[in-house]
């Protein structure tokens, strides 16, 4: 390399200072301006639109960028009309839009919509009407794949079966599609056979829910069209179906059954229902429905769930029978969610878990009779699983989560509300080397467990032990003890833990690590000290501030009003969620949003979470689906970091 | 055996290179085929073409097989009317050499970027310009003209309405 300035020069600073050529160069004099653009036209809107404030050159080949950058994803904030517009003028290679529309409603529609897209996602389309289908149904004739959640959901909007019509219609080369809407509202005669004529490539379909009445009117005309009884041969509906993922009434044996029949090419089915009464024999799940599953053995995961949501309830008529029979044919999947399969014992589990050789998540919630048994001899299978969530399996003890952790390929583990774990078992993970998310909410987790894993080699991401309350001040101390998960943690929830004080978020502080999320609600001895020590942290080779995006004190008992002027500018500059008893002072809160009208305040108790972390797929939306999230995340992580920037 | 091609630089040095070296050059292979084998570069230094030449003869090595027409007609059809990024190196091994390569001052990878668009090597100037996005992104506009020796010509008004059109986009007041 000729250059004496290779391998010196990539970080701002001195870089101009001994430089071969005799001037500090001006990047905006030396490349012409149609390099300058191209150049630009490979950034995110935000670092776009600092570059355009850098000076007038860079501003101008901004502006022209933004005519043909291929792709506009803004999910962190929910910009308003006036922001946008200028920031979308007319460009025809623009493909790919993603935003948060949560402050947008119809009148934005003739300038987000346009002939180009081929990848749409609209979130918290709370102000927009069914209009934005038809739209979408009328002009993007070339669109691939389309995400929408919570549309027209302000009181005076509605979307009506004629605009799914003129969606499906029009869009003939979608291949995936995710409406996180009630379907109620589509209800017409028409229902079942406007799907006959939507996109012939649709492989991925992602319902919020749908009655029952319309699902079967839906999969009897697909079934029915596989085996066209009339001389004139109609095509088949949904030929290219891989992916399905539905919130229903209720999970039947006649529903698995039509779907199983229906689409021979499924990978990935979906369902979920959350009864309000208790389900009826001919309507319910049995073990005749299971042996159904995977008919055309193309299935790589299946979920099943049935949430508690409005009543105690679970799977009645599936036991160990079900399972044996489902086990059988099932050995293609390699990831498995059961929920609400009460009883079902280790035999079942066991007869999944050793015929699934090629199995890497393992997700059960409700195990109520899951015990250490199921994992007991785990390291003789040759199974690599990394993903386990086993949620309420309060037969679960340590022993258990030691057989569990011979599988060295774990990365995420989801313990949540197991209430006989203890330190016994984090000792046990804390030597897993490929460990990232770690939830141990509700478990009896005590100093000593953190100090393993403050000790311990896992390379954690995300660690929560919310309601964990024998943990003390002393316990988090340790867990920033200088091993592997001072480099990696930065998302933790230390919610609802009586012994915690201020102590521990010095400590936090102090160890400088890179927190993004950080919860501490209901905890009864957080103060204002928390928040200034927060509002201060200062990040290694960066600039001064903390780097936390979301921070939840709500309920923090000792939190004060004085604590508001650490939320103003310039503390907190990256902020974007903050969770405060809103009872407070509302003068202040008022305030507090008129200088950060991109913060997302939330008063009443609400969980924070971030909209691009938003699973617009899961219809009822419960605690469960936080590590859905995380997961995604940590999945999607590697191919987005060279799309967005943080 | 290999045909070889003279690129004289705009100081006068001459370099030989194997003509499927020269051919990644868009505008050298066009040249070749009307005129001769000295091909003069005026706007081009010797240090440049040095490094221009390096990238050149990796990239010709890895991609070896010779001008097929699929291959040209890829070459025509990329250049046509729609922008295309081009794909990311799919070899590992090439994308690492590629990741050394630009690790220069952003002076020096200018002047191969605006060579390479004289050139029209296309996926050198792809790989110079995203590393120069990549130096930019997910910085203030501070930083930015520090990093890149930018001078604010903004009227102090003209910033503030900048500042507060863009107030979502800036981090620190």
């Amino acid at each position: 390399m000729a250059d004496e300035e290779v391998g010196t020069a990539l970080e701002l600073g001195d870089q101009g200072a001994h430089p071969p050529d005799s001037s500090p160069l001006a990047l905006e004099h030396y490349l012409p301006f149609a390099i300058l653009a191209s150049i630009l036209s490979r950034l995110d809107p935000r670092s776009l639109c600092s570059a355009a404030a850098t000076c007038r050159s860079l501003r101008g080949a901004a502006c022209h960028a933004l005519s043909f950058v291929p792709s506009f994803n803004l999910l962190e904030i929910a910009p308003t009309a006036d922001l946008l517009e200028p920031l979308l003028p007319p460009n025809p290679y623009l493909k790919s839009l993603k935003l948060d529309c949560s402050r947008l409603d119809d009148s934005s529609i003739r300038f987000l919509i346009r002939p180009s897209l081929q990848d749409l996602c609209l979130h918290n389309c709370e102000n927009l009407s069914g209009r934005l289908l038809a739209e979408i149904g009328g002009k993007c004739r070339d669109l691939r794949s389309l995400s929408l959640s919570s549309l027209a959901e302000r009181r005076g909007l509605s979307f009506v079966f004629a605009d799914l019509e003129e969606l499906l219609t029009g869009c003939s080369q979608l291949e995936t599609l995710t409406l996180a809407l009630d379907f109620s509202s589509f209800d017409h005669p028409n229902f079942g056979q406007v799907w006959a004529n939507a996109s012939v490539v649709l492989s991925c379909l992602e319902i919020g829910y749908i009655p029952m009445t319309m699902l079967m009117e839906l999969l009897s005309a697909t079934v029915k069209s596989l085996h066209p009884s009339s001389p004139v041969k109609k095509p088949s509906m949904f030929p290219s179906l891989q992916m399905l993922c539905l919130s229903v009434d209720y999970i039947t044996d006649h529903l698995v059954g039509f779907i199983s029949k229906g689409f021979p090419l499924l990978s990935s089915l979906d369902l979920q229902d959350a009864p309000i009464m208790e389900p009826i024999l001919t309507s319910d799940l049995t073990n005749a429905g299971l042996q159904q599953i995977n008919s055309h053995g193309k299935l790589k995961h299946i979920s099943l769930l049935r949430s508690q949501e409005f009543m105690f309830t679970y799977f009645r008529r599936v036991n160990d029978v079900g399972f044996l029979l489902m086990s059988d044919g099932c050995s293609t999947l390699e990831s498995i969610c059961l929920g609400g399969f009460c009883r079902v014992t280790d035999t079942g589990f066991r007869a999944i878990i050793h015929s699934c050789a090629n199995l890497r998540k393992f997700r059960v919630s409700h195990g109520s009779q899951l015990t250490d048994l199921v994992f007991h001899d785990i390291s003789a299978t040759s199974l690599l699983l990394t993903h386990v969530s086993l949620r309420w399996c309060n037969l679960l003890s340590n022993l258990g989560v030691v057989g569990l952790s011979d599988n060295k390929q774990l990365t995420v583990l989801d313990l949540r509300d197991c209430r006989n774990l203890g330190d016994e078992a984090v000792k046990a993970l804390s030597y897993l080397p490929k460990l990232q998310v770690l939830l141990l909410d509700g478990s009896d987790t005590t100093d000593k467990g953190l100090s393993y894993l403050g000790n311990g080699s896992c390379p954690l991401f995300s660690l929560s032990l919310r309601g964990c309350r024998r943990i003390t001040s002393n316990g988090i101390s340790s867990l920033f003890g200088g091993g592997s998960v001072n480099q990696s943690l930065q998302v933790l929830d230390l919610s609802r833990l009586p012994n915690l004080t201020d102590e521990a978020i010095l400590a936090l502080a102090k160890s400088r690590i890179q927190i993004v999320e950080l919860r501490i609600r209901g905890c009864p001895n957080i103060g204002d000290v928390s928040v200034m020590a927060l509002a201060s942290m200062q990040i290694e080779g960066s600039s001064p501030g903390s780097s936390l995006c979301v921070l939840d004190v709500y309920e923090c008992g000792l939190i004060t009003p004085l604590a508001f002027r650490w939320f103003k500018r310039p503390y907190f500059p990256s902020l974007r969620w903050l969770g405060m008893s809103g009872s407070l002072n509302r003068d202040m809160v008022d305030a507090l949003l008129r200088t950060r009208p991109f913060l997302r305040l939330a008063c009443r108790g609400e969980e924070l979470g971030m909209t691009f972390l938003d699973n617009a797929s899961r219809w009822y939306s419960n605690e469960e689906e936080e590590m859905d999230e995380l997961e995604k995340w940590l999945l999607e992580g590697e191919d987005e970091m060279e799309d967005d920037s943080n | 055996m290999a045909k070889m091609i003279k690129l004289v630089s705009g100081d006068g040095a001459e370099f030989e290179v194997e003509e499927e070296v020269a051919f990644q050059s868009k505008i050298i292979k066009d040249i070749v085929a009307d005129a001769d084998d000295v091909i003069p570069l005026p706007t081009v230094s010797s240090k440049v073409l040095i490094q221009v030449i390096e990238y050149c003869r990796k990239h010709a090595a890895v991609n070896s097989f010779p001008l097929s027409p699929s291959s040209s007609a890829a070459a025509a059809a990329s250049s046509s009317s729609s922008i295309s990024y081009s794909k990311p190196v799919s070899d590992p091994a090439l994308r690492a050499w590629d990741n050394e390569f630009v690790k220069l001052n952003n002076s020096s990878l200018f002047d191969i970027v605006i060579a390479a668009n004289y050139l029209d090597i296309e996926e050198l100037v792809d790989l110079v310009l995203e590393t120069v996005a990549d130096r930019i992104k997910g910085k203030q506009a501070q930083e930015i003209r520090r990093q890149f020796n930018i001078e604010n010509d903004f009227t102090p008004e003209e910033e503030e309405a900048l500042r507060r059109e863009n107030s979502w986009a800036f981090q620190n007041n």
